[in-house]
């Protein structure tokens, strides 16, 4: 009877200090649309396909530096014709089948067929027209392309390979983890993938995560509330004001990771075939009138107040955080609205002390358009706003829905500026050629010219076209210098702040080295560990 | 005997006629205002600015072919009259369509997320409606102005309390979004239900029946009660409207997985098949409210005749 | 009651009187930035504090309730109005002119209006006026939100319809209009009025909510309800409790309306 009491008491013991799965908790801001890696375009799809699909290459977000995965070495020929691959051995997907070069062949094949829509899809169109892959054995791959491309090994860090011949590419992954289940508006479970290739420093298969559970929260209110009460392990992109109460609260976890590669700008509409009177377009095809729009915001205070100290004043589209390619000669314009008088004054325009008018006698009066919902962006606006009433301008601000604001900027032009922000995760401005050349879609100001409409938009797509066809990393780096400073000197793109990563993480996760580049914290997922036996506080 | 059985026989014929006579009439006018709502609603979003637009177009990534076949994805759409008419086709079939913002078909969708709305709905409405009753009945037989005082300051904090901050309560003591609907639905019965009651406290015959000594509760459950009843019973069918409504900002703010967060997300995507159904719900359940209601004033209006 | 009655309408007419001279009352333009003094605690230059840009709160109150209390009340009459005309008819005359009402509410109730709203915003030109836009959404709010009020007046007028009064104003031969407008509406008086000041603080939230769709009121100019969306922000108010001031003025208002209209107890 004592023996089988023991006995008890001693199951009963193991049983509670048994090990809790490790399942990690953070929060994504809306449904996946798709798993298929191949598909993805929105950051939810990249965040699932980042955390469940193998690439050859990975770009360390910490170093900036290029890093081995699945291809243990790698060489570009022909200047940029040509990469071969030598890939890992005895590696397999998460449903045991064997990895090859055959795989990496088909899943080009898939990314360059002509109706497959996607990011990824269009950065490897844009390297060339056409792509080809060579099986040259089970572990030898060479691709080929059409046109010499600069830095072809950054294309393969999205790249998730997927299984030659599955018709479903999200049930068998080369990542640290894999889909296992999903409820729309709740959540997305990843769990362990039981055969992921690689193994820790000490030894240890990874991940050391059982689980991810990616909890859909829209609300970043409800985000932050649930972290601080334990059910989430951490928060990306804290808004500035909650990042200040956490650390006013002592919350341990809490961390300015310095600049991000994201930036908030403002434009002026100078399509000329936009339905705005013909006075206005003159003011904003105008440089000496965006030079002194630019002038006359004060930055600094939009840094303090709007971002409360988290953000720097931005110069150009490439922030600090670009080690390679950020130009330090380029500081963001001063605020100066004497400057900005002069510069006016210059231009034709008279100030009264009340009203600023147009040699026509025109009140300069215009509207700007941001997304409703941004407290960030309305609170910039607001700002703006008054920064210009003190050199005579009325700007009529107005917050809309993002629908609507996305169909007046990219269809009917029905607008005269526009505040909105980029989303950077390119470190390489070849990949944004869309935006730098005057026949880009996302040429903000004027997409999709025919021809150049100014002297320096022509200098710009010929600087533009020189980064790309050289290789020499100097040579490419002056050109897009030199790109830059032509941007800044016509402020074709006011450009205003780069905000700071803010990022807050629990205490019991282990090995979080949260970084400047997106994804920033789980950059290195497969290394991130939980502290054991603590009770998770189930919602 | 044949001649009373003859009467029961055309007695019942007629009313079974006259009932199938009114059941065809409510469900005929039931599927006309259905049909209206649906086109009108799938027409309102059509017209609306931003539709067809896609947040991916602003990708820099993104080729111009691509983004001439994210503007594809919606060409079947663009006449909502002829979207309108496949859309009923394919709902007659039990195809709902495929939802452009959440990538999946429609009925499965909403199907996934019905429960939690209409449980929410449904206690909401519950707990809404019975204190509201309470505090009115309490209000109108107090002789205490302080409850009356209580009860009006109650009211007019729920009614100046926005759903985001009611949503946010609901988060932070881990209450059912239900609590918030209810604190949504409360003010809308409690006013009306304490100007009935107090109405019919002043009528004649109420107020011999309390000068007699009558005691109150009796008073008030047997003469004031069904005197304020049609109207409260008109209101009834009203609020499960409004409740449905204020299921949308309530679980988009809260972040609780329902149909009117599915609502709310479709709206900010325009995505007309997922709106388009969830207006024709909306529809039939108001109709069916409705119905419902006004089947049980016509009853209340012959005992009262 | 009485006493208290008569309380809520000062309360009332104080906040009406501050609203129409807020521009005399106000110790700051609303509009104007102290960015130096960004969130700070009420004190002597600032009663109730300032927000996140500088700005006064007691300045962007007055003049918030200007705007929100005017358009949020033009736009209840108008609703309730509506209400009364439909519901009047539908309750009293039935058969077909019933069933067209009833059809019209149901429709009103279920539509999504928000697009409608969409679409309005959109038609107006960017460099409408905020005043213009903002009475443009009022109106459109008014448009719409009758419905919910017009069943339950129908419901009253119905019951109203059999009862004695009107039976023998009938037989009297009082003619339908006259029968309307001078036994059944005076009657309706209590109901109608409880509708009425519902809307009004009904408005004032969807204001508010519409403002995270961009349909709200613009910068710079103040509302209760953009000023209410700061108390999204929850965690805020036990380090800030000032920014409660819209919130509690909103309440006080809704609570003196409903005293005044209706806070008369049987006792009276």
């Amino acid at each position: 009877m004592t023996r089988r009491i023991v006995l008890l008491v001693l199951a009963l013991v193991t049983v509670m200090h048994t090990e809790r799965a490790a399942e990690l908790r953070f929060a994504v801001h809306s449904d996946p649309k798709t798993f298929d890696p191949l598909l993805a375009t929105e950051e939810v799809s990249e965040t699932i396909r980042y955390l469940t699909g193998g690439v050859l290459i990975r770009l360390n977000r910490q170093t900036q530096e290029l890093e081995p995965e699945l291809a243990t070495s790698w060489k570009v020929l022909d200047g940029g014709k040509r990469i071969d691959f030598v890939l890992r051995k005895n590696v397999c997907f998460s449903d045991g089948a064997p990895f090859s070069a055959a795989d990496v062949v088909a899943t080009l094949r898939r990314i360059m067929a002509p109706g497959l829509t996607s990011g990824v899809a269009d950065l490897f169109r844009s390297a060339g027209e056409e792509i080809t892959a060579k099986a040259n054995g089970l572990n030898e791959v060479s691709i080929f392309f059409s046109t010499p491309v600069r830095s072809p090994e950054l294309l393969f860090d999205q790249l998730a390979i997927a299984r030659a011949h599955s018709a479903a590419p999200e049930t068998a992954v080369l990542g640290p983890f894999m889909l296992q289940s999903h409820k729309s508006g709740q959540y997305v479970l990843l769990q362990r993938n039981p055969h992921y290739w690689k193994i820790s420093p000490q030894g240890e298969r990874l991940p050391h995560l059982d689980s991810i559970r990616l909890d859909v929260l829209a609300n970043r209110e409800t985000e932050l509330f649930r972290f601080r009460r334990g059910e989430l392990d951490w928060v990306d992109k804290v808004e500035p004001e909650a990042f200040e109460r956490l650390k006013k609260g002592a919350h341990p976890g809490t961390l300015n990771v310095g600049p991000s590669l994201d930036s908030e700008f403002l434009w002026f509409n100078q399509n000329p075939n936009a339905p705005l009177p013909a006075y206005k377009k003159r003011w904003f095809q105008s440089r000496l009138f965006r030079r002194a729009i630019s002038a006359a915001m004060n930055r600094d205070d939009v840094v303090r107040l709007v971002y409360r100290g988290y953000a720097h004043g931005a110069a150009s589209f490439v922030s600090q955080a670009n080690k390679f390619w950020f130009d330090s000669r380029l500081t963001p314009p001063s605020y100066d609205p004497q400057l900005a008088l002069r510069l006016l004054h210059e231009d034709g325009f008279r100030f009264d002390g009340r009203i600023l008018r147009d040699r026509g006698g025109n009140a300069v009066e215009f509207s700007f358009i941001t997304n409703a919902g941004s407290k960030t962006r309305i609170q910039m606006g607001t700002i703006l706003q008054q920064d210009l009433m003190k050199i005579g301008i009325r700007l009529n601000f107005l917050p809309i829905e993002f629908q609507s604001l996305i169909e007046r900027i990219t269809r009917t032009a029905g607008y005269e500026a526009c505040l909105l922000g980029l989303t950077n995760f390119e470190i390489d401005p070849n990949n944004q050629m869309n935006v730098w050349l005057s026949s880009g879609t996302h040429h903000a100001w004027n997409p999709g010219q025919a021809k150049p409409a100014t002297a320096w938009e022509a200098e710009i797509d010929r600087l533009a076209q020189l980064q790309h066809a050289t290789s020499a990393p100097a040579v490419r780096k002056a050109a897009f210098d030199r790109i830059q400073e032509i941007v800044a000197e016509e402020a074709a793109i006011i450009f205003l702040v780069h905000p700071d990563v803010l990022v807050a993480v629990s205490p019991s996760l282990h090995n979080v080295k949260p970084s400047q580049l997106a994804p920033h914290l789980y950059w290195n997922i497969e290394h991130l560990s939980l502290s054991g036996l603590e009770q998770r506080r189930e919602n | 005997m044949k001649g009373l059985r003859a009467f029961l026989k055309d007695y019942f014929l007629i009313r079974i006629s006259g009932l199938k006579n009114q059941t065809a009439w409510i469900v005929g006018r039931g599927i006309l205002i259905l049909l209206i709502s649906g086109l009108v609603g799938a027409t309102l979003v059509r017209l609306a600015p931003g539709f067809g637009t896609d947040e991916r177009v602003l990708d820099p990534r993104l080729s111009s072919r691509t983004l001439e076949s994210i503007e594809r994805e919606h060409v079947a759409e663009q006449n909502p009259l002829t979207f309108y008419v496949r859309f009923v086709g394919g709902l007659l079939r039990g195809d709902a369509g495929r939802s452009v913002v959440f990538a999946q078909p429609v009925g499965p969708l909403i199907g996934e997320r019905a429960p939690r709305t209409f449980h929410s709905v449904v206690a909401g409405l519950g707990y809404g409606w019975s204190t509201a009753i309470l505090l009115a009945a309490a209000a109108t037989l107090s002789r205490r102005a302080v409850t009356l005082l209580a009860a009006m300051a109650v009211n007019g904090s729920l009614l100046s309390i926005p759903s985001a901050v009611l949503a946010a309560v609901c988060l932070f003591w881990r209450l059912s979004p239900s609590i918030a609907i209810a604190a949504v639905v409360f003010p809308r019965i409690f006013p009306n239900a304490y100007e009935h009651f107090r109405t019919s406290l002043t009528v004649p015959h109420v107020m011999a029946a309390r000068a007699r000594g009558l005691p109150a509760t009796r008073i008030f459950l047997f003469h004031v009660v069904p005197s304020a009843l049609m109207p409260l019973v008109a209101l009834g069918g009203v609020s499960v409207t409004l409740a449905f409504g204020a299921s949308i900002p309530v679980e988009a703010l809260a972040d609780s997985a329902g149909i009117g967060q599915l609502a709310w997300q479709a709206a900010l995507g325009r995505d007309l098949p997922v709106l388009v159904t969830v207006t024709l719900l909306l529809t039939a359940i108001t109709i069916a409210a409705n119905v419902i209601a006004d089947l049980v004033l016509t009853r209340l209006g012959r005992h009262t005749a | 009651m009485k006493v208290i009655r008569v309380l809520a309408l000062c309360i009332l007419v104080l906040v009406a009187a501050s609203s129409v001279a807020a521009d005399f009352l106000a110790p700051h333009d609303y509009a104007e930035q102290f960015r130096q003094h960004a969130n700070e605690a009420p004190s002597r230059s600032f009663p109730l504090g300032t927000d996140d840009l500088g700005r006064d709160r007691l300045s962007r109150l007055l003049q918030g309730t200007r705007i929100s209390l005017l358009c949020a009340t033009l736009a209840a009459s108008l609703a309730t109005s509506t209400a009364a005309a439909v519901g009047l008819i539908a309750g009293y005359f039935d058969g077909w002119v019933d069933e067209i009402a009833g059809v019209l509410t149901d429709l009103f109730l279920s539509l999504p209006w928000l697009f409608a709203l969409l679409s309005l915003r959109a038609l107006l030109p960017l460099d409408t006026s905020t005043e213009v836009s903002a009475g443009a959404t009022f109106l459109l709010l008014a448009a719409v939100g009758w419905a919910p009020s017009a069943r339950v007046i129908r419901a009253n007028v119905t019951s109203l319809r059999n009862s004695r009064l009107i039976v023998h104003a009938r037989a009297y031969g009082c003619g339908r209009a006259r029968v309307l407008w001078l036994h059944i509406l005076p009657n309706l008086r209590p109901v109608l009025l409880a509708q009425f000041w519902i809307l009004v603080p009904a408005f004032i939230l969807t204001e508010a909510n519409l403002g995270l769709l961009g349909l709200g009121i613009n910068e710079p100019m103040p509302s209760w309800g953009n000023m209410l969306t700061e108390l999204q922000n929850y965690q805020r108010i036990p380090e800030e409790p000032w920014i409660l001031a819209p919130a509690l003025l909103l309440v006080l208002v809704v609570g003196s309306l409903q005293f005044v209209v209706s806070g008369r107890n049987i006792w009276e």
